[in-house]
């Protein structure tokens, strides 16, 4: 049974997650157990998305790599995949930095999850410097650089990298003191292995202190690090490439809809971990009610931030804009502009508006899964609309350049590299334990049974 | 660490009802000295309206000054109200319970106050009646219902009727509580506001459930009214105002400065009212952070219109923001919005101890809004200086008395407004600090104590 049944001060009767009922000594053996033995259903998973990266690689090479950094257009689903993963596992340490700031107890359970993923970064790190080979020199041509000794690419590779650095800190300061508990609890190859991750934590009061600022610092700093590398990547990678595109609110809409997708990964990841990572006792209906929230909020705000930029042009209707919006919204990229609209919109707003779905499991984690393909076409609706014009120098688009149709290897590139970034966020969990064994048990202490009135209700400590 | 005290509800009821029962003497300063503001601000007006607009320093080109900076600021303070009550209600955050009616009555009065802007822009008030009764019927001059001009009334309205009924929907169980602790005219009048409220169940459920639907409701409001406001600009073809950044750059703006005037207010009444066990160090401290966030929002927005101005890399835009940088007052203002926006009271807000300075969040709350009305400034008047090639006037603008007259006035308009009400209904929610109250409890973490509250689901 993974819940039982508890009378709220309301009156009304709600499921107390059977995580919040665990002994201490169980959330370390669940964190331990997939540690020690991997299960088949993560086999199987592993071996899948790694051969899918391989052919992503392969298709790589075979493709855009011979082809050359001439031209831009054999590129464009190379920066389809790298926007997908900077939108996705980028953004999803983002959403457990939100969750702590506002110091939700039922972030508990799902902070790891979405921080696992800083370990598939170095995917997209490798595509950026592939792509950013691919930028021209910011001389004659509108961009944030304003003449700048180094730009675009100095710049921009140093932010990438030092997002992907402060990434791993935060998982890593994050994971340290549960890879001392995995030490201090396993024997043989494993505790050496663990002995040099926890690098000597033993849990003083000094020790916690640092943690508990260092996951603050290294949390803000990624946020921080990640609106500008997504400011930037959106300027350079897409702004910059449509002439006459001067949209000073892309790169905010650019950034938020990377937030709803990091938010629809952690989502689907919680959804995977409980139905297949047996993690049922952890993953209930308090975190994807509260995910679900966050993904509705999000998908609206994906909406007001299109708007905003479709409705300045629609009355602005000079030849610049209207030739934006034919090729942005109505006529070129029609059709991958209306799937996200679907997806990152209105599929969070029909199905997430309604208390009873959003209180359940299943319908956030499918709009969270919806979200993500809508993710797909709005990267393939900005990239292959920035890496088509020929001529980027002139002042507007005069010629709408025809909608770039993907081919096999294209295809094979999308599905292969984000296949290889999903077997790096699986082979992070040999390493990282689920759950996060000293934040879960930290919540229990802060969770108790007190009698209110005539019934038992669930008080939550708040100590600061 | 928290702060609270746990107390009888005859004392809390006591102690929150003091305003309503008691005028001290700084109750009456305040009065007389606002009072005496909104004197000269009617004179101003009326002396406007008399003379006409040329006794303000509007010219041809620049002829949207002081009056419509003011207006766009005063909407931005109303964000306030929304932000604290509603989303903090739609996410249950305890800290929200002693400044929720403070921020909405807030929104309520600075809504009211900006709707007098434009219409005393225009001179001559009683003729924006024609926006709604054309003089001209046969010749079928209508005003362009897709102007921006006339959604922003509209929007306004909106967001006034939902502010005034929110209010009240979160007041009825106050206005019965007073009903039952007053006499005479008191007593007649908060029985007819009460609505028969008697605190029972059903009673009680549909209050909680209107006040979250409102709040629900107002949210897309909220973001609509400053959108909106922001489009009175960007749908021109004006250079620097013709952004697409504008509508959320106003929105977070707003509510930069709305949850900083909060603040302002939140310090007021712990001195004015000796509220010190019911606005604590704590509420300082969450909402401390909260502005940290939106402050840090707000720059990564005013960054990126600055540098997309600059992007265009055309002759007017270039013009304009030559004059935003180089011209006097203008890098004045500037250095205004970065150092009083931004760069002194983030830095200070980050460090825990400070946030539970009651007298630096003051300060610091203050100098958010002499920046953010900086801000509207560098960003309103220097857009239509250089508009045109051909213009009657290069003359730069120039407020005169009478405006300025009107700005301070404004001020002494929302806080008389403030001090009145906060004679009628208490300023601090009474039933919801009781809830608050009931819903707090310990638990034992070890050997420490540790706050508690009852979950709410």
């Amino acid at each position: 049974m993974a819940s039982h049944e508890i009378t709220a001060h309301n009156g009304h009767h709600r499921s107390l997650p059977r995580v919040w009922e665990l002994p201490p000594q169980q959330i370390v053996s669940d964190g331990l157990q997939r540690i020690r033995a991997a299960g088949s259903t993560y086999r199987l998973l592993l071996i899948i998305t790694a051969i899918l990266g391989v052919v992503g690689v392969v298709a790589l090479i075979a493709g855009p790599v011979l082809s050359g950094w001439g031209e831009r257009q054999p590129w464009t689903y190379v920066a389809v995949t790298f926007g997908f993963l900077m939108s996705t596992v980028g953004a999803a340490p983002c959403v457990s930095v939100a969750t702590r700031l506002v110091r939700g107890h039922w972030r508990r359970p799902v902070n790891r999850l979405a921080e696992l993923w800083a370990a598939a970064m170095i995917v997209p790190l490798i595509l950026f410097f592939l792509l950013v080979a691919l930028l021209p020199n910011t001389e004659g041509r509108p961009s944030l650089w304003f003449g700048w000794w180094g730009a675009p690419w100095l710049w921009d590779s140093l932010m990438m990298i030092a997002l992907v650095i402060c990434g791993y800190a935060f998982l890593y300061t994050a994971a340290r003191p549960d890879m001392a508990i995995v030490r201090d609890q396993v024997d043989g190859n494993l505790n050496g292995r663990f002995a040099r991750l926890a690098r000597g934590f033993r849990g003083s009061t000094q020790e916690w202190r640092t943690v508990d600022r260092a996951v603050a610092y290294f949390g803000a700093l990624y946020v921080l690090l990640y609106v500008g590398t997504m400011t930037l990547i959106s300027a350079d990678f897409i702004l910059a490439l449509i002439p006459g595109n001067n949209s000073a609110i892309f790169p905010a809409t650019y950034t938020v809809q990377a937030f709803e997708s990091g938010v629809a990964l952690t989502l689907v990841t919680a959804g995977v971990m409980r139905v297949w990572g047996g993690a049922r006792d952890y993953l209930h209906k308090e975190q994807f009610f509260a995910l679900g929230k966050l993904q509705l909020a999000l998908g609206l705000l994906w909406f007001y931030f299109h708007w905003t930029e479709f409705i300045i042009w629609w009355y602005g209707r000079t030849p610049r804009e209207t030739a934006l919006l034919r090729l942005l919204y109505f006529d070129t990229y029609f059709v991958p502009f209306a799937v996200a609209f679907a997806l990152m919109f209105l599929a969070p707003l029909t199905v997430l508006l309604w208390n009873r779905i959003r209180a359940g499991v299943v319908g956030p984690i499918v709009v969270g899964a919806l979200v993500l393909v809508g993710q797909v076409f709005e990267q393939i609706r900005l990239y292959s609309a920035s890496f088509s014009p020929n001529n980027i120098y002139e002042g507007e688009l005069t010629v709408i350049p025809p909608a770039y149709v993907p081919g096999v290897l294209d295809i094979l590139i999308l599905v292969g590299l984000i296949g290889g970034a999903v077997c790096l966020g699986l082979l992070a969990l040999r390493f990282v334990p689920y759950p996060s064994i000293w934040e879960v048990t930290g919540g229990l202490w802060l969770r108790a049974k007190k009698p209110f009135h005539k019934t038992e209700v669930v008080v939550i400590g708040k100590p600061d | 660490m928290q702060e609270r005290h746990s107390f009888s509800d005859e004392r809390i009821i006591r102690d929150l009802l003091r305003p309503v029962t008691q005028t001290s003497m700084m109750n009456w300063v305040g009065f007389i000295v606002l009072g005496t503001i909104l004197t000269a601000f009617l004179f101003a007006v009326a002396w406007m309206f008399y003379w006409g607009i040329g006794v303000t320093g509007l010219n041809r080109a620049a002829f949207w000054g002081f009056m419509i900076v003011n207006f766009v600021f005063w909407i931005g303070i109303s964000h306030a109200g929304v932000m604290i009550s509603a989303i903090l209600r739609l996410t249950q955050a305890e800290w929200r319970r002693p400044v929720t009616r403070a921020a909405e009555v807030m929104t309520m009065f600075s809504l009211m106050t900006a709707l007098l802007f434009p219409v005393i822009h225009t001179g001559r008030p009683w003729r924006t009646l024609y926006w709604a009764f054309p003089y001209d019927f046969w010749r079928g001059i209508w005003p362009d219902v897709r102007s921006a001009l006339v959604m922003d009334p509209s929007a306004i309205m909106t967001y006034l009727t939902g502010t005034i009924l929110f209010v009240y929907i979160t007041t009825i169980p106050d206005f019965a509580l007073l009903r039952d602790h007053s006499t005479g005219w008191r007593h007649s009048l908060y029985r007819v506001l009460a609505l028969g409220f008697k605190g029972e169940e059903r009673q009680w459920k549909m209050q909680i459930i209107t006040g979250f639907l409102l709040a629900a409701i107002m949210l897309s409001i909220f973001v609509s009214v400053h959108s909106i406001v922001s489009w009175d600009f960007a749908f021109s073809l004006d250079p620097v105002w013709h952004s697409t950044v504008w509508a959320p750059y106003f929105v977070i703006g707003a509510v930069h400065s709305g949850v900083s005037a909060v603040v302002t207010l939140m310090a007021l009444m712990r001195w004015l009212f000796k509220f010190d066990n019911y606005i604590r160090h704590e509420h300082f401290d969450a909402i401390g952070r909260l502005l940290v966030v939106v402050a840090t929002t707000w720059m990564w927005f005013f960054l990126l219109d600055i540098f997309f101005d600059l992007w265009r890399q055309d002759i007017a835009d270039d013009a304009i923001m030559h004059i935003r940088f180089f011209e006097w007052p203008y890098p004045l203002l500037l250095a205004f919005v970065w150092i009083f926006g931004y760069f002194i009271p983030v830095p200070i807000w980050a460090f825990r101890r400070f946030r539970r300075n009651i007298k630096l969040m003051f300060w610091t709350s203050i100098m958010v809004n002499i920046g953010m009305w900086a801000e509207r400034y560098w960003l309103v008047v220097p857009g239509l200086q250089a508009k045109y090639q051909w213009t009657f006037s290069w003359l730069p603008y120039r407020p005169g008395p009478v405006e300025i007259t009107l700005v301070v006035g404004s001020f002494a308009l929302v806080g008389f407004l403030l001090l009145l009400f906060a004679k009628l209904v208490p300023p601090v929610p009474v039933w919801d600090e009781l809830e608050g109250q009931h819903l707090a409890a310990e638990i034992q973490v070890g050997k420490r104590t540790v706050p508690a509250i009852v979950r709410e689901f």
